[in-house]
């Protein structure tokens, strides 16, 4: 399914890395401060070394006199101690920094691709479980840190270290730099290999873990039904296969890592047996001196550090670009509503909209609207009324462009709503969703919802034309009460009532109720019936609802059924024509007096 | 780290191959070691002139195959260790989703999803790092201690005294830093959290926060916890820094301490010269496990945190437990008497100050009740009572005469059909969200009740079917479809006891009247709950009860209730009025 999955190599890998590190950029200088430290810490470390080996030759040796001894002893430790404190300090500073540039490094990441995930359409979350979303925005990203926190920085330093230090076992003796990198070549295929093998399981890792997530994540949220339903030992058996698969990815992937660091230790055993063998060989044969031996021995031993530290943390790394490759593929999909960016921003809405001939789809062919044409001038008044799934929620996500429709026109104020700004739309449309959606944070948040042009009084005044003041203010904390999660301490209605409340609140121009009292009862209903009269004055509105009663002062009414749009008029016009609607109306009315 | 021993149940099966792991870490310690003992020998040997080439081919043999050996138990070593991380990993996060599982509503309005997620992955994780990683570093430290103490106290032990003195400043170090870590830990984690609630919050309201053009502020807030997160983290790596930094001194001090000691003692002459220069071999041998120790100081510190967190979740009692009451009560078979008893309740959360007063009904089996009243009256909390997903009082609800107290919630479940009031169904095919309550169902039960609820020919319509894969919580469903398939649902649990909460909100008129017929049927012999607001969907009930504000005002049969002219009355010529106006 995953078709990127398939472009391994090193190319691919070098593009990921390349990517990566463009993340860098804007900290240049602190890299090039991290390599300076390093480069520096590292230089301490060896004189430190140097110093100490100094000093035991003097004391050993009895070159000094034996009252010069404890002077210089003094003088030496007291250098040796300010060096260890700089070192110290440094070091401290190196690692800050470091992780400083990683930490940032992330940060952007996330925010891009959180800014990223906000941009995408509607579609696109119908797609994807929220549960893989979440997973990409904090497991994947942590992962990537991890790649800092080990040492990403240093390794290139360290890199560099390494070829000079190539370049100088060749200076010193070249047949015998060869014999002890004579392993390099297997080295580098061990490598390749466990690459190739290490990278599938880690793909598939973070693939199992965002499927556990997505798995958990509607199981929480979904918990009652589960329990209402006793589905909790099935629910369970499933969340243990997928936590089981997950652990059987990554024991396969633990095979790798177990096997590569020692493999590498190996390498590093073997080439220093060579290095021995020709050497001492050498030396028997007095071709070789012992300091230009033991001078390779130590090139070879610093040679093999950096690498032995990656072997170390190659799986760290290999984790890292399997979450790289989740995330960059991520933020590289592309938004379904094109052109919205570069819109026409309509500063006065009036409300005019125009269907025409439009059909539109989900998912391919299998068309919901066909066909529809209508008309709202500004102003008016319009519910939609039909069976359930006609395809009446379908045309306000169209208004909205949640989605794009296949064919045909839609006109807002007579421009084509493909080439409107989208926000500067739907900022001046007021929606109120079929499902509520309530967030965690305050009643007052939830109505404002961070637009900071809605003032206190206005949020009360919207309350009141909803009448859920009373509501409000038997709330322990009133409009400051917290609201948990989806709001699940207040009743439906109530819920509905703050939705209610929360696009009047944007003073929109154009309003869309989209069975917005469902589940609200007689006398709310019939006060906000009577608040809505003043509040649909000067604006478009468009009602949506299965009782009739609440459409009644609609000035028009559309009638869709299967998609197309059927019928059209007043109530009046409609009861004369005999169809649909007549027969809908009937049945309320017959209900109501049987 | 009193939150991580707690892991020790789950290591426990595993002791035998961490025990073996261990060894083998042991071994390739002390094998490696052996390395540089074999290439002295060989160089003296040569610098004797005593070496020929046989016995080098020999040696350079030797050494090879102790690194080996010695690569075979590090193998050995990180496949048990880790394997078994890996393993208690899966076992921990098993169980917590068991725990979660048993908890009522009331433990999520608590915790928030996103946070439950991220205990689950991320703190979790760091566990399995702290067993795997942690032990394994610890034991090599472990190990090179030993040799490196061993082998200077042999040397000379009161320089080896002398020496290790300033070491012990670590172990307060350490403390104290502990202590500090935690903290940072807990403060690091609870951000993450935080950033992973967000997103999920931000990811499932995606439709309203694109149609009230939330994008930007939503990512401002993003921002702002994802710069907390990062000045946590870098608390966190200040103090970690300080530790690393504070270790290296110290043992860098040690080196100055032995130059000063050892080598006055070299110049007087109490010491030898070989003897110096081993003891400083061996000391510099412990240089790399001191920096290590101070790695897996933060690696434990995370973890016990974050077992903190897990436990949380994985010791939380559950607020309606498994069994309670004594067995003949345990697991009734229900015939669905219903009987409310002067009930009082109030939520414990302190969210609202909603309160239930002297609830008293009650619905003998095969009898229908509806339920009408006032937005937030508490018909949804009734019916969560009943459910026992909310706790009632002792003795206030019974069931076939029995408090439901006593009932196992299971049993009590068995027997129960909810239709709730908002439908949340799952990301799967529209057959398992139908049978999601019996999933051994036949096929045609499943058309069944998909016939009673007026959704099969939706269903037959879309291009899957009933295979057809339906988003998260049903969002590619129109709200009617939605609802509709809830009531198959449970519908397919051929209950004993049906509850419709406000189950036709969402359906046109025309649907609602022929689901009304189908079920009137199928609720033939069964006890049926109907909750509505509108008249014409209850008004055949047997009894009607007029809830407001958490109390019954009205009790009646239809008829009864317009003629007390009351609450009711009033609702019913306000619905009528509404009908004739249009
Ligand atoms: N996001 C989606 N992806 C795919 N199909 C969808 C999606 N949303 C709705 N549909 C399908 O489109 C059709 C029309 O749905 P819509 O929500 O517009 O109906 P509706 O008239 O609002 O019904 P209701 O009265 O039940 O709310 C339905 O068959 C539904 O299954
Ligand atoms: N978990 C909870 N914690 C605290 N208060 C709650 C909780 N759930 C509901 N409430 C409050 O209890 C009251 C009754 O809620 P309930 O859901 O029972 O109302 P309802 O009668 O079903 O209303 P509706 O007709 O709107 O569905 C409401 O005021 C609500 O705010
Ligand atoms: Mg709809
Ligand atoms: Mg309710």
């Amino acid at each position: 399914m995953n078709h990127s999955d398939e472009l391994v190599g090193k190319a691919y890998d070098a593009k990921l890395m390349k990517r990566f590190f463009s993340y860098l950029k804007p900290y240049r200088l602190y890299v090039v401060i991290i390599i300076f430290l390093i480069i520096t810490t590292t230089g301490i470390s060896l004189l430190g070394l140097n110093l100490v080996a100094k000093a035991l030759e003097y004391i050993t040796d009895g070159k000094l006199a034996e009252n010069e001894k404890v002077s210089f002893l003094i003088k030496f430790t007291a250098i040796y101690f300010l060096m260890q404190a700089l070192k110290g300090i440094l070091g401290y500073w190196q690692l800050y920094i470091t992780n400083y540039v990683g930490q940032k490094v992330i940060n952007d990441i996330r925010n891009q691709l959180y800014s990223h995930l906000q941009g995408l359409s509607m579609s696109f979350y119908d797609r994807n479980p929220v549960g893989r979303l979440v997973t990409r925005m904090t497991s994947d990203v942590e992962n990537l840190a991890e790649l800092f926190a080990s040492g990403l920085i240093a390794f290139f330093v360290d890199i560099f270290l390494m070829l000079s230090i190539c370049v100088m076992m060749f200076i010193t003796d070249w047949r015998l730099a060869l014999i002890s990198l004579a392993i390099l070549p297997a080295l580098f295929a061990v490598t390749m290999i466990f690459r190739s093998k290490a990278r599938q399981t880690y793909r598939d890792s973070r693939k199992q873990i965002a499927a556990l997530n997505s798995y958990l994540q509607e199981n929480v949220v979904g918990m009652a039904i589960v329990q209402i339903f006793r589905r909790e030992k099935r629910n369970y058996d499933d969340f243990e296969r997928l936590n089981h698969e997950m652990m059987v990815t990554n024991i396969k992937s633990l095979f790798y890592f177990a096997l590569f660091f020692p493999s590498i230790n190996l390498f590093f055993t073997i080439s220093t047996a060579l290095l021995i063998w020709q050497g001492a060989g050498s030396i028997m044969a007095g071709a070789l001196t012992f300091p230009v031996f033991y001078l390779f021995w130590s090139y070879l031993q610093k040679f093999f550090q950096p690498i032995r530290d990656l072997g170390e943390k190659y799986n760290i790394l290999q984790s890292a670009m399997a979450s790289s490759e989740r995330l960059f593929k991520l933020m590289d999909t592309p938004s379904d509503i094109s052109g919205s960016a570069q819109g026409r921003i309509v500063d006065i809405l009036r409300g005019d909209i125009k269907f025409r001939n439009v059909n539109f789809s989900y998912e391919k062919d299998n068309y919901v609207l066909k066909d529809v044409s209508f008309h709202v001038s500004p102003g008016e008044s319009v519910a939609i009324v039909g069976l359930t799934g006609s395809g009446k929620t379908t045309i306000t996500n169209l208004l909205l462009r949640f989605y794009d429709i296949q064919e045909g026109e839609i006109l807002i104020d007579d421009i084509p709503i493909k080439d409107i700004d989208i926000s500067s739309l739907r900022s001046k449309v007021g929606l109120i969703l079929q499902d509520v959606h309530l967030f965690t944070g305050t009643v007052s948040e939830n109505i404002k919802l961070g637009n900071s042009a809605i003032t206190d009084e206005t949020m009360e005044s919207v309350i009141e034309y909803v009448n859920a003041s009373e509501f409000i203010s038997r709330l322990p904390g009133g409009f400051k009460s917290e609201v948990k999660e989806r709001g699940a301490t207040f009743s439906v209605g109530e819920k509905q009532l703050l939705s209610f409340a929360r696009a009047l609140a944007i003073d929109p121009k154009l309003l869309i109720l989209d069975e917005a009292t469902s589940s609200i009862d007689t006398e709310t209903e019939q006060l906000i019936q009577q608040a809505m009269e003043k509040l649909i004055k000067g604006r478009t509105s468009i009602i949506i609802a299965h009782r009739l009663s609440t459409i009644k002062k609609a000035d028009r009414i559309i009638v869709i059924h299967k998609g197309r749009m059927v019928e059209e008029g007043t109530h009046q016009e409609l009861l004369a024509q005999n169809g649909i609607y007549t027969k809908l109306y009937e049945l309320q009315y017959k209900m109501q007096n049987k | 780290m009193k939150h991580f021993y707690k892991i020790n149940k789950y290591v426990a099966p595993y002791k035998g191959k961490m025990i073996l792991g261990i060894v083998a870490i042991i071994a390739a310690n002390v094998l490696t070691a052996l390395v540089p003992i074999l290439t002295k020998r060989i160089f003296d040997d040569i610098d004797r002139g005593s070496m020929t080439m046989p016995a080098l081919y020999v040696m350079v043999a030797v050494i090879i195959l102790i690194a080996v050996v010695s690569g075979l138990m590090q193998i050995l070593s990180r496949l048990l260790i880790m394997g078994a991380s890996r393993r208690v990993e899966t076992a921990l996060r098993n169980d917590t989703f068991a725990n979660i599982q048993k908890q009522s509503p009331s433990f999520f309005v608590k915790y928030r999803t996103g946070d439950i997620m991220s205990r689950l992955t991320g703190d979790i994780e760091s566990v399995r790092m702290a067993i795997g990683f942690g032990v394994t570093f610890i034991i090599n430290s472990f190990v090179a201690f030993v040799i490196s103490i061993g082998g200077m106290s042999y040397v000379n032990t009161r320089l080896a005294i002398i020496s290790l003195a300033p070491l012990i400043i670590i172990i307060f170090i350490v403390r104290k830093l502990a202590a500090l870590m935690h903290e940072y830990s807990m403060k690091t984690q609870i951000q993450l959290a935080a950033i992973s609630s967000r997103a999920q919050e931000n990811f499932s309201g995606a439709k309203v926060i694109k149609a009230f053009t939330q994008e930007n502020s939503e990512i401002e807030h993003m921002k702002k916890l994802n710069l907390d997160y990062l000045n946590c983290n870098m608390e966190l790596v200040k103090v970690t820094g300080i530790g690393f930094t504070v270790l290296a001194l110290v043992t860098e001090i040690g080196i100055g301490v032995i130059l000063w000691f050892g080598g006055r003692d070299v110049i007087s002459g109490s010491l030898s010269k070989g003897d110096f220069i081993a003891f400083n071999m061996f000391y510099f041998a412990m240089l790399w496990p001191m920096v290590a120790l101070g790695w897996t100081t933060s690696l434990f510190q995370r973890a016990n945190t974050a077992m903190e967190r897990i436990c949380e979740l994985l010791e939380a009692a559950p607020e309606i437990p498994e069994s309670s009451g004594d067995a003949a009560t345990q697991c009734p078979v229900l015939k669905g008497d219903i009987e409310f008893n002067g009930l009082d309740f109030e939520y414990s959360s302190g969210q609202s100050s909603f309160k239930l007063q002297n609830i008293s009904f009650a619905v003998p089996h095969g009898r229908t009740l509806a339920i009408i009243g006032t937005t937030g009256s508490g018909k949804t909390t009734l019916m969560n009572l009943l459910s026992r997903l909310v706790k009632a009082p002792d003795n206030s609800i019974l069931i076939d005469g029995i408090d439901i107290n006593k009932i196992n919630p299971g049993a009590l479940r068995d027997c129960l059909g909810v239709v709730p009031q908002e439908s949340f169904l799952f990301s799967d095919t529209i057959r398992n969200n139908l049978i999601f309550g019996r999933p051994d169902a036949s096929d045609e039960e499943m058309r069944f009740a998909a016939r009673i609820s007026r959704i099969s020919v939706d269903i037959e319509a879309f291009p899957e079917k009933y295979g057809q894969v339906v988003g998260e919580r049903g969002i590619t469903l129109s709200g009617g479809q939605r609802q509709r398939i809830a009531i198959a649902r449970a519908i397919m649990k051929n209950p004993r006891i049906l509850v419709l909460d406000d189950a036709l909100s969402s359906v046109d008129t025309h649907t609602e009247e022929e689901i009304l017929n189908g079920l009137r049927e199928f609720m033939k012999g069964r006890t049926c709950i109907m909750i509505a607001h509108r008249i014409s969907t209850i008004k055949d009930a047997d009894e009607i009860l007029v809830l407001d504000n958490g109390r019954i005002v009205e009790k009646g049969p239809h008829q009864y209730l317009l003629s007390l002219g009351g609450m009711y009355a009033q609702m019913f010529a306000q619905q009528q009025l509404e009908q004739q106006l249009i």
